[in-house]
């Protein structure tokens, strides 16, 4: 009898597979601040290994974590003694269509590699999350991704065509059903393929940067340009931010748009403000708060929502003009978190905006929410054996 | 890596977007988030062989340092020396020492006009 690592090695070839120690610690974790055991880490390179992979984990009751670049900040790739696959290195463009303006990718080609190979065609897939040099496509839609530029490009849910999809079910989909599977954080399959719509890349893009003294005023300002056609981003920066990053102690506005009508349009210009958004985790991260999170907020409440964060001296920052907003968190801010969360329903927000729920904020779920994905993972994955107990709970691996 | 360093280190992975060891192998074990693993949390846990195929694995370029959104410097050549000091050291790495003291380079006995026999990569 084989056990099931010799079994997967005769899948997917022996140095595909391990269950070395480092390779145990190295996918222990996501970004999560989260960890947990993988029991074997598998490195699959196309569709047939990753059909035979679900066919032999359904076969043998184990379960499987998919994960693109572990960038996740909920913790949906996070082992409990499963098996890990790693997607990254089915990594290849197959098939770019520039009349059409589509492309077909795998799951493990990440964003900014996509944008280089689209450039000579003068397109773009423009979800562009803070990791995008290397979340994956899969990650992304397995997420729903959304970024900088959401207000004017919305999520990646937006800009699929197709997805291919191997289910827990052991069954294949080549589906339009991107409700269903975008978002769905992995728990119900492995998407090992996707077509994707794209656009044109920019022509230009200029800034304007406003220095604000209080929630009104930013969010007057917000909505002064909240609606305008060429708008890439609105971001902001709160006092507490702003007074880390050794700036003044004011709120700061940045935002993008796809022409030259901004007041910053000099390269030199443009680098300073883009470095000083860049620099937004480097300061946090130097007080230590490191912990990230992601609610959105109904644009009728989000001068509420940033003047509760600064009494309750949380910086944050975030895509104001999608309405999301990161507020940072010390480590043992666990009971500051639980409050700003109760407030985030109350006021008709969600508790993620863009990062997913994993295994970070299933409390937070309705009872309506549940139901409606416990049905659905009834019917793609019956035996529980994709990521199991992210976003809801549900019953042992193997029933 | 001192524990402000570590401290800061949120393990979110954006370190391995121009590592090019990683790029090479598409695996975590080759990258620098495993460093940042090992050195936040692990580092008494890990025995020398471990230790050295994490911190060897290596060509301290920085490009995580540069890549990292929280300016965390893993800090690897102060590691690899600490390794180096209880004598965990890779076999190239003996050979040159052995090289060095006996014949003064790191090829071994060279004649005039020779080609080197083997060279080194640490
Ligand atoms: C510094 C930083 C900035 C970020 N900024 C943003 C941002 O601006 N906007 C945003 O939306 N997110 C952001 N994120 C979160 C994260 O990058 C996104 O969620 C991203 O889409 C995850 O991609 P990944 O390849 O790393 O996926 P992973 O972390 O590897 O996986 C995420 C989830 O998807 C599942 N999954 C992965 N691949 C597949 C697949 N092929 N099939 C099925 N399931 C799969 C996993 O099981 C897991 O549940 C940020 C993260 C960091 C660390
Ligand atoms: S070193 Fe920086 S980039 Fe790497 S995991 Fe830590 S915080 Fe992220
Ligand atoms: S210094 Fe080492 S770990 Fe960092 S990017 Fe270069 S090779 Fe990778």
């Amino acid at each position: 009898m084989f056990n099931i690592k010799e079994k997967m090695e005769r899948i997917v070839g022996k140095t595909n597979v391990s269950d070395s120690r480092l390779d145990k610690l190295s996918y222990s974790t996501d970004a999560s601040s989260k960890s947990g055991h993988p029991l074997l880490i598998i490195w699959p390179t196309d569709r047939e290994e990753i059909k035979n992979i679900i066919k032999t984990a359904l076969n043998n009751k184990y379960d499987l974590v998919p994960r693109g670049a572990g960038t996740g900040l909920c913790g949906g790739c996070i082992p409990d003694e499963s098996i890990v696959i790693d997607l990254s290195r089915m990594n290849h463009i197959l098939k770019i269509n520039p009349k059409k303006r589509t492309v077909i990718v795998e799951p493990g080609v990440t964003v900014n590699e996509l944008n280089n190979a689209l450039k000579k065609y003068n397109l773009i897939f423009p979800i562009k999350p803070a990791s995008h040099k290397i979340a994956t496509i899969g990650g992304m839609i397995a997420t729903n991704a959304a970024g900088m530029h959401a207000i004017k490009y919305g999520k990646t849910k937006n800009w699929i065509e197709e997805i291919e999809i191997i289910t827990g079910e052991d069954k294949t989909y080549n589906t339009m059903n991107i409700k269903s599977f975008c978002g769905s954080e992995g728990i119900f399959g492995i998407i090992t393929q996707a077509t994707l719509e794209l656009t044109d890349l920019p022509k230009e893009h200029s800034y304007f940067h406003f220095k604000l003294n209080t929630p009104k005023e930013l969010i007057d300002k917000v909505n002064e340009y909240r609606y305008n056609k060429n708008i890439l981003s609105i971001e902001y920066i709160d006092r507490i931010t702003s007074r880390l990053m050794k700036q003044d102690n004011r709120y700061h506005l940045i935002i993008e748009v796809s022409d030259d009508t901004g007041d910053i349009r000099e390269e030199e210009e443009i680098t300073k403000i883009e470095t000083l958004r860049e620099g937004i985790g480097a300061s946090l991260g130097k007080e230590k708060f490191i912990i990230f999170e992601d609610p959105w907020i109904p644009p009728k409440y989000q001068e509420y929502f940033l003047e509760w964060l600064d009494k309750m001296r949380i910086p944050s920052f975030g895509h104001i003009g999608y309405g999301i907003f990161h507020p940072r968190f010390r480590k043992n801010h666990a009971e500051k978190i639980k409050k700003m969360f109760i407030l985030v329903k109350k006021v008709g927000g969600t508790v993620s905006g863009e990062h997913g729920i994993g295994l970070s904020k299933k409390e937070y779920l309705s009872e309506k929410e549940k139901t409606k994905i416990r049905k659905l993972k009834k019917r793609y994955d019956p035996k529980n054996i994709f990521n199991r107990n992210k976003i809801i709970d549900m019953q042992p691996r193997g029933i | 890596m001192n524990n402000n360093e570590t401290d800061k280190c949120t393990l979110c992975g954006m370190c391995k977007t121009n590592c090019p060891i990683y790029k090479n192998y598409l695996t975590e074990s080759m990258g620098p988030r495993l460093k940042a693993i090992a050195e936040k949390k692990n580092l008494n846990n890990l025995t020398d062989q471990e230790l050295s195929a994490i911190f060897i694995n290596c060509t301290i370029c920085s490009a995580c340092k540069k890549e990292c959104p929280n300016d965390v410097d893993l800090n690897i050549s102060k590691m690899r020396s600490e390794l180096i000091k209880r004598g965990i050291e890779t076999d190239a790495g003996k050979e040159m020492i052995i090289n060095i003291r006996k014949y003064g380079n790191p090829f071994g006995k060279v004649k005039k006009g020779q080609k080197f026999n083997k060279l080194y990569c640490c």
